[in-house]
């Protein structure tokens, strides 16, 4: 058993209540607000990925091959969250978009606080951080808690 | 009962050729947010390695800033990138 998680047979059960649930939901909340063509957003800059820095031609080609399948990816990784969190038990398929859109979620809140260097959670104090700095954390602990339970 | 080995023929060095069948390398990047579980859990699930080859790999991506996960022609390794990013990690590919 690992925080919030339990690996079953067929699956992963949670047992998250209600509170905690809600806390969750706020990932979904996070990914489905970057507006990608938004430049003043390093949420934006940090999930458009380029496999061929240094070369812009190859770049261009990766992204017109692979741009359309990620935007697909997320959405179906976003659908299966969105329909999944009120739920008790998540086959493999459903825990895994679970963690995805976590760790997204994660990545956009990093990127908008600016945290660019390992080491920025320590010495952090949960009754003096920031919101946003305390949610970070906070879905660290559970993306943390569902992949131990994968791993299992 | 004997055989005979064919002349050898040494082909011109153009460097073209040898660059075109160079494999090309996916490197993963070391960022202070995803975590080394996750990062663990990714590599063992895209790549099938053990528990060991993908925690190896993932604190040399912690402490080296970057390790090459996977290697191969363009497409498999444009195909493991992509893979990559959609799972939040930082890659990006170069000739081996």
């Amino acid at each position: 058993m690992t925080l919030g998680f339990i690996r079953r047979p067929e699956g992963i059960e949670v047992l998250f209540g209600e509170q905690e649930r809600r806390v969750v939901a706020l990932a979904l909340q996070l990914v489905e607000g970057v507006d990608a063509t938004d430049t003043d957003d390093p949420a934006a800059a940090r999930l458009n990925y380029r496999a061929h820095p240094d070369e812009p031609e190859a770049d261009e080609r990766f992204r017109r091959l692979t741009a359309q399948l990620l935007d697909d990816a997320r959405a179906e990784d976003r659908r299966r969250f969105a329909d999944t969190l009120r739920q008790d038990r998540l086959d493999i398929e459903e825990a895994e978009a679970w963690i995805r859109v976590i760790g997204e979620a994660r990545l956009v809140l990093a990127s908008r606080l600016g945290i660019t260097e390992d080491g920025w959670e320590d010495g952090m104090d949960p009754a003096t951080a920031s919101p946003q700095m305390l949610l970070l954390h906070v879905l660290g602990q559970v993306q943390d808690g569902l992949v131990q339970a994968l791993l299992e | 009962m004997t055989t005979v080995a064919p002349d050898r023929v040494d082909l011109p060095d153009t460097g073209e050729e040898s660059d075109a069948l160079r494999p090309w390398q996916v490197v993963v990047w070391n960022d202070p947010v995803n975590l080394m579980s996750f990062v663990v859990f990714v590599f063992r699930k895209l790549f099938g390695y053990s528990m060991e080859k993908a925690t190896e790999l993932m604190l040399q991506v912690h402490h080296e800033g970057r390790a090459v996960v996977s290697s191969g022609p363009l497409e498999k390794a444009e195909s493991d990138c992509h893979r990559l990013h959609h799972h939040g990690l930082w890659a990006t590919l170069e000739k081996a």
